[in-house]
């Protein structure tokens, strides 16, 4: 291969959805042995952009190169036996299937003609031990939570000897050290391998630490190529925004003296052993661990979507049953799932339905549900939260995955709830929808809601919380209040050395 | 909470006992209701009116484990018996009329997956207009014959106890290997998981899918095969609610109606709850009405169980 030929080069790529130009005329280049990080907006076009490359899509115009040959994929199989591999934004597994058969799909050891499943556990079983997760490889898939699923399908990516890996945002549900795991593979595959990556991410300090070069999309157009040695972070987000930034967390209001939620002893197997803390009126308290700590187990068992052994969940002082979802909703609690696309969005249902569901029963006299204040409330929210989409009517499903995140959390944030329960708020929201979403957390502590916020992110934990609560297997480990540790405290804390 | 601490491979066993357990219940429940019921006899007798829905059941069990389904194969089960009885009737050698009514039940099958992987319609109706025209065609076919008293030789794979119990074994074997090891056959559950996850991963689903059709069809012309063999005549209104029976028993047996889950193991179980309850009943000297109803009440349990089941391991 000549210095100057691509491992891969699309040229004037065209890709319109009915109402939306989502790419026009992109031109990308990889070279072999280089991270490349993709950049954008929410709605940008990134996920379009690989979707293409991937055959999951079909081009209107432009042209594919492989390694200087020109390629026309007509199915997603195509581009697997050229040798590229892909990470999708939303999870791609058969929840049916354990996790071996989803780690090998498509491409199970073979053994003289037969399936050699002997062969298919043991080496799944490797894999898993190399990224540390402890899950055994007969473990259904569809039991997992959705950060356990993201390191299996990056796993899978992993098991193949690939050219090219393209990974569509892979850390946004992971928390430090599942990243240094993946970081590490990564660039051992690199130097070694000398594989090309494509790498999306909204966690922009990743994007400026792991890649070469960068490329920016903006409203579906080339905005420029990068040596990222030669870039600022800084100087990255405002090309990819077209403006500079401002701060973006907001100066969090003081919490009230008063307690609004307040969780006992909560025990749940060997998942939870016994948590117990407490959230003011106005207040934050963010949540944070390593994946198994207990962050989602916990939110699901407040709200009574599993059930708990032993423990007492309590409102503004009084105890409330949450044995089911709409009890701990009748009780004011609302659950924002880290699941958007199996828990939190009806994917073919439109943006203002989709707000309806759990805001119509306070927006309704009699029975008659008032449409015109759904109305002036969703605009309102897709104004705040930047939610790039024709109008309120797209279907989500039609949303680039940021702007899903970013519908959501209208939908929660409408609920009024005493109690919000928000996991992973901000999983593949920019920089600008962040801003959003950070200032309209900020103005619901004014009226007095409390928040639990569990997150992976130990920045957000902290710039975003009153209080910094780390579990460490079931347990509360430790908890920080405002301005007392660092992101360091923190990861010393999950890892159980504090 | 108990359930948790099972492994995973113990929960599987777990769940294809389920219906093994409802198997021996009913069976010991007969023995002791009826002294008839109590002896060898009874029991290869169930076996043997197991074969034909037998070797049926075990091709639904593909189709429906990939997500499809398929309400054809009762009327593809007639075209095949009149194929080979206007065959024989015509004095085709034997050999030659077993090998075209097999190649007939394939082609039917194929078509079926073809016609349902290239319009996009869904299984249900591509296989529900399929299953009136095969019926219609092979009507035509009949008209005006008299197909039966078959050559002796023909009427060996379907008489006594041996040969078509092997038949059945034979083609439960099959299925199972195809399942566990030959690369469709292993996709095919990843398919009826989740079509999408399958294409995005390279798996070619419309080529497997016609594949299982394709086999479907061939499990029908074995069941016609052992039909018009044992009885030494041809009927083009055979297999009449055949598909539904299949269909059945691959649910009684705990294979899930959604796809991506089950075996053929349990398909085997479920054929033979069925048998077992027919044969029980008309011991005790019940109607087939009533022996409907009775099969009607053990799908609901079968499915009703099985969601109980899933339900409690959801929030195990
Ligand atoms: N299936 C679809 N149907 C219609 N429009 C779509 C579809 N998929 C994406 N779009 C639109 O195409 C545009 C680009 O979406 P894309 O998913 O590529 O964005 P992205 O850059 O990946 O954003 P994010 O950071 O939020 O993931 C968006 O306006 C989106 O609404
Ligand atoms: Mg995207």
């Amino acid at each position: 291969m000549s210095e100057d030929q691509y491992l891969i080069e699309m040229k004037g790529i065209v890709k319109r959805f009915p109402g939306v130009l989502a790419l026009d005329h992109v031109n990308f280049q990889l070279k072999a042995g280089e991270i490349h990080m993709l950049l954008g907006e929410n709605g940008a076009g990134k996920s379009t952009l690989i979707k293409v490359l991937s055959g999951a899509h079909q081009l209107d115009e432009g042209e594919i190169f492989i390694e200087g040959k020109k390629v026309q994929f007509n199915s997603p199989q195509d581009p697997l036996d050229l040798g590229l591999r892909f990470i999708y934004q939303e999870v791609n597994l058969v929840p049916e299937l354990d996790i071996a058969r989803n780690m090998f799909l498509g491409i199970e050891p073979m053994k003289r003609g037969l399936i050699d499943t002997k062969k298919l556990y043991s080496e799944t079983e490797k894999y898993l031990m190399k990224f540390h997760i402890d899950l055994k490889p007969r473990a259904i898939v569809g039991d997992l939570s959705v950060t356990q699923q993201k390191l299996v399908e990056i796993a899978r990516a992993l098991v193949t000897d690939a050219k090219v890996l393209v990974l569509d945002e892979p850390t946004d549900v992971l928390e430090d050290r599942s990243r240094q795991d993946l970081f590490e593979s990564i660039q051992d595959l690199k130097n070694h391998n000398n594989v090309g990556f494509i790498y999306i991410s909204h966690r922009y300090q990743e994007v400026h630490d792991l890649g070469d070069r960068v490329t920016i999309l903006r409203d579906g157009k080339n905005a420029g190529v990068y040596n990222i040695c030669d870039i600022t972070l800084d100087e990255m987000i405002e090309k990819m925004i077209g403006q500079s930034v401002e701060k973006q967390y907001p100066h969090l209001n003081k919490p009230q003296d008063e307690e609004v939620l307040r969780l006992e002893n909560i025990r749940q197997g060997k998942k939870l052993n016994g948590v117990t803390l407490s959230v003011k009126r106005g207040e934050i308290v963010s949540v944070t661990g390593l994946m198994g700590a207990g962050k989602t187990e916990l939110a699901r068992a407040v709200c009574g979507i599993d059930p708990v052994d032993s423990g007492k969940v309590f409102i503004e002082g009084k105890e409330i049953d949450f044995s089911s979802p709409i009890k701990s909703i009748e009780g004011g609690m609302a659950y924002l799932s880290e699941d958007r696309k199996g828990l939190g969005l009806i994917l073919p249902h439109s943006i203002m339905d989709n707000y309806g569901l759990p805001n119509s029963p306070r927006l309704s006299t009699y029975g008659l549900v008032n449409k015109k204040q759904i109305d002036k409330e969703i605009c309102e929210y897709m104004e705040a939260l930047k939610v790039k989409a024709p109008s309120k009517h797209t279907k989500a499903g039609q949303l680039s995955g940021g702007n899903q995140q970013k519908a959501v959390i209208a939908k929660w944030l409408g609920t009024q709830s005493k109690v919000l329960l928000f996991d992973e708020p901000t999983r593949g929201i920019d920089i600008i929808g962040r801003s959003g979403v950070y200032s309209l957390m900020n103005e619901l502590l004014d009226q007095g809601i409390g928040i639990l916020m569990l997150t992976s992110d130990y920045t957000e934990a902290l710039e975003m919380g009153h209080k910094v609560v780390v579990l460490y297997h079931g347990q509360i480990k430790k908890v920080f209040e405002r301005g007392e540790a660092t992101e360091e405290d923190i990861l010393r804390a999950a890892i159980g050395t504090h | 909470m108990k359930l948790s601490n099972l492994t995973d491979t113990q929960k599987n066993m777990l769940k294809g006992m389920q219906s093994l357990i409802g198997l021996f219940f009913i069976y010991i429940l007969f023995m002791l209701l009826s002294p008839t019921f109590r002896s060898f006899d009874t029991f290869k007798t169930i076996l043997t009116q197991s074969t034909i829905l037998g070797a049926m059941a075990a091709g639904t069990t593909i189709v429906i484990i990939a997500g499809g389904l398929d309400l054809s194969i009762g009327s593809i089960m007639a075209l095949v018996a009149v194929v080979i009885g206007s065959m024989l009737t015509a004095g085709v050698p034997v050999v030659v009329a077993i090998f075209s009514g097999l190649i007939v039940g394939v082609l039917c099958g194929f078509i079926n997956g073809a016609i349902i992987q290239y319009t996009g319609i869904p299984s249900f109706i591509g296989t529900l207009g399929m299953m009136k025209a095969y019926r219609g065609i092979a009507e035509i076919m009949a008209s005006g014959k008299d197909m039966s008293a078959f050559p002796d030789s023909f009427g060996k794979i379907g008489s006594g106890y041996f040969i078509p119990i092997s038949i059945m074994l034979a083609c439960f074997l099959f299925v199972g290997f195809f399942l566990k090891k030959t690369k469709p056959g292993y996709n095919s559950f990843a398919i009826g998981g989740n079509t999408e996850v399958s294409r995005l991963a390279g798996i070619p689903i419309k080529k497997y899918n016609i594949l299982f059709y394709s086999m479907g069809g061939i499990f029908a012309a074995i069941g016609a095969l052992i039909q018009s063999s044992r009885l030494d005549f041809v009927q083009s209104t055979w297999g009449n609610g055949m598909e539904l029976n299949a269909i059945a028993a691959v649910i009684i047996g705990g294979t899930s109606m959604s796809g991506g889950i089950g075996g053929v193991g349990r398909t085997v179980i479920g054929v033979l709850i069925i048998n077992t309850l027919n044969a029980g009943l008309s011991h005790l000297g019940v109607g087939s009405s009533w022996q409907r109803i009775s099969i009607g009440i053990v799908i609901i349990l079968a499915v009703w169980f099985d969601t109980i089941q899933r339900k409690k391991e959801g929030k195990a």
